[in-house]
């Protein structure tokens, strides 16, 4: 491998490595802290005071801290302290806040855990350290970047003659496999976190929760201004009675966060007014969970969307692999010897037949018409969308697109949906020939019949073309490149009568290859019919066939 | 000193040919597997394919010796040349643990010959 080619595979390792280290780095922390709380010492601890208040920096829909202080004996000397875990930012919902301290009663004594090395720290609560587990994904992002670059770089490069050709036949584990395990692992994590409970939560609040009238405290937009920029959460504090007791909560939706788009939030807002009485949907297992709207946001349907995404890819990807990786001929113990595989032509994909055969194309204008169509409206509504939530206002979205470029795309991908709508009113020929499965030196015997009106087909062809196909990687593009090796013409004709109807004969040459098919390389057979429409999109069609070897 | 021979007197073949040929093997030690193999690659600008035909593998291991091996070509794939990819033939005999490896390209086609794309 060229220096170059080094050194840009060791940046695109690197990427990995450095995603990998820095999950690896945050999270290793989070755990080393909490499972350093499993050595402290226990201890007795008196309560002096409790409340929930108000953060003086507003944070999201976290507006609230936990205001605790209590006291403990450690070896003679009393300490102070007001930290209910080691690893708590301090910020809660007013439910959560309330949920916490309604476990600590002032003047009770409660367990305490006390760092031997420096017993002015304590915790009220140890966390647990399940976790853990999650850091198999960024270990194997380190893992590919690490081992990757030491094998560009220290391993050495066998030549020609060293490498054991075979081996790869044999047995091969592909690094590609560990790549879409991540892509798996990550969709399937973001569906049943992002999609999938929520889903369940909100069809168990629709079917269990009840109705009870509440009184809005407060309504507001809270902001949180960062480096990326300014976002925006709905922040409404309100009261309500349930089973003859009073509870407060500030949660609006399942979902909660913040986000950009400042005008939606506001229009919430303004339902509620300070000072009203609405209704909200109380769980009347656990009476401090309530919420205003219990209706699905459009964000669980993203991060569904994204989640099945990535889990297609990362199950694509392994079943490509594994189904390349189990390529192997079959074992016949009697005299060491396996049985012949005649690989080089999956013959799952391709059904051949004998005698006279209408053709059928796997690819048919009304397919090609909705193909094109699907991507065409998926590209747009994904720019709609991210122009309407960050406008909140439809108007504006129309005219306001944050991303020009790709909007232009999808502007333009409109083009080839109208081409391939008005290829759907061409008339379509029949064809039918003696056989699909032919070998080198065959004839193929061929007719055609138009249905429909072919007056304005000006010209037609009719040839038999064979390619071959190479697919290669890179980095992680794949690309696939063609060249035609045979083309030979069956029929060219501009005559009416001709056009609409006829038979021909063709002979494929001794000489030449057979249909080949491998995982990245193939040499395939194609009939195809080309009509010339005058002022309209051209007619197209192809069909694949099988030319096998010659009999020996 | 590990030192291996593949005794292959022709090279170009039709398809279904029978062929026979001898290879022995002289090593420093014992091995853990001694297999010649007869499997197709491609080379060129697609991403490597290859997949073994036939195998013939050597039961009882020693740190010398010599075997007869026959093989059966297959029917196909031909070998051929195009401008984008090309299928070669080879017969590979494999020593593992030592790791030591020599190959012999050959030729399966009707012409005797690759099929030339172009």
């Amino acid at each position: 491998m060229r220096i170059i080619g080094k050194i840009f595979l060791t940046l695109f390792l690197l990427v990995f490595f450095s995603m990998g280290a820095t999950f690896c780095v945050f999270l290793g922390k989070t755990i080393y802290k909490r499972a350093v709380c499993y050595s402290w010492q226990k201890s007795d601890c008196l309560i002096e005071s409790v409340s929930v208040i108000e953060n003086a920096e507003k944070h999201g829909d976290t507006p609230y801290k936990i205001d605790l202080k209590y006291s403990y004996n450690h070896n003679g000397i009393q300490h102070q302290s007001d930290k209910v875990m080691i690893d708590s930012r301090n910020q809660y919902s007013y439910s959560d806040a309330v949920m916490i301290s309604s476990k600590y009663k002032v003047g009770n004594i409660y367990n305490c855990f006390v760092d031997p090395h420096y017993p002015d720290r304590a915790i009220l609560e140890k966390q647990s350290i399940w976790h853990i587990f999650f850091m198999l994904i960024p270990l194997i992002f380190l893992a590919i970047g690490a081992g990757g670059i030491y094998g560009v770089w220290f391993i050495g490069e066998k030549t020609e003659e060293k490498r054991v050709i075979s081996d790869s036949a044999v047995s091969s584990k592909n690094a590609g496999n560990g790549v879409f395990v991540i892509f798996l692992i990550i969709g399937i994590s973001i569906m049943i976190f992002g999609f999938i409970r929520p889903i369940v939560g909100i069809i168990d609040a629709k079917l269990n929760w009840q109705a009870v009238e509440c009184d809005i405290l407060s309504s507001d937009i809270k902001t949180n201004s960062s480096s990326d920029g300014t976002t925006y959460a709905i922040d409404i504090l309100y009261s309500y009675v349930f089973n003859g007791q009073e509870y407060v909560s500030n949660k609006y939706d399942f979902m909660g966060g913040s986000s950009s788009g400042y005008s939606s939030k506001r229009k919430v807002i303004e339902q509620y007014p300070q000072n009203s009485k609405r209704i909200c949907f109380v769980n009347p297992r656990n009476p401090r969970i309530a919420v205003l709207n219990r209706g699905i946001s459009l964000l669980i349907f993203i991060l569904g969307v994204f989640g099945f995404v990535f889990a297609v890819v990362g199950f694509g990807g392994i079943r490509h692999f594994n189904k390349d990786n189990s390529i192997k001929t079959s074992y016949d113990p009697v005299r060491n010897q396996r049985k012949s595989a005649l690989r080089g032509f999956n013959q799952k994909n391709f059904i051949s037949r004998k005698g006279p055969v209408i053709l059928t194309s796997k690819l048919t204008p009304m397919k090609n018409f909705i193909g094109i169509l699907i991507f065409t409206l998926i590209w747009n509504g994904i720019m709609f969308f991210i122009s309407f939530v960050d406008s909140g206002n439809i108007f504006k979205a129309l005219i306001s697109f944050p991303i020009v470029i790709f909007a232009t795309i999808g502007f333009l991908l409109f083009v080839p949906v109208v081409y391939c709508f008005l290829a759907l009113f061409n008339p379509r020929a029949k064809i039918e020939i003696n056989s699909t499965d032919f070998i080198l030196g065959d004839k193929i015997c061929l007719k055609w019949k138009f249905d429909g009106n072919t007056s304005n087909i000006s010209r037609l062809d009719i040839f038999l073309e064979a390619i071959e196909s190479a697919t290669y990687r890179r980095g992680t593009d794949t690309y696939t490149s063609t060249e035609i090796f045979y083309k030979k013409s069956l029929i060219e004709t501009i005559n009416s009568f001709e056009i609409k109807a006829g038979s021909c004969e063709i002979l494929i040459p001794e000489n030449t290859m057979h249909t080949f098919v491998s995982s990245n390389n193939k040499v395939l057979w194609f009939i195809k019919l080309k009509g010339q429409v005058k002022n309209w999109p051209d007619i197209n069609q192809e069909y694949q066939v099988n030319v096998g070897p010659r009999k020996f | 000193m590990n030192e291996l021979i593949l005794n292959l007197k022709e090279f170009n073949f039709l398809p279904k040919e029978k062929i026979s040929f001898d290879v022995s093997w002289q090593l420093d030690n014992i091995p853990k597997k001694i297999e010649v193999r007869l499997f197709w690659y491609t080379k060129g600008k697609g991403t490597e394919d290859s997949c073994v035909a036939e195998t013939c593998i050597v039961d009882h291991l020693s740190d010398r010796g010599n075997k007869s091996v026959y093989f059966t070509l297959p029917e196909s794939p031909y070998s051929f040349s195009g401008k984008l990819i090309s299928l070669n033939w080879a017969i590979e005999f494999v020593v593992k643990s030592p790791d030591k490896c020599i190959r012999k390209e050959i030729v399966i086609s009707p012409i005797k010959i690759p099929i030339k794309l172009y």
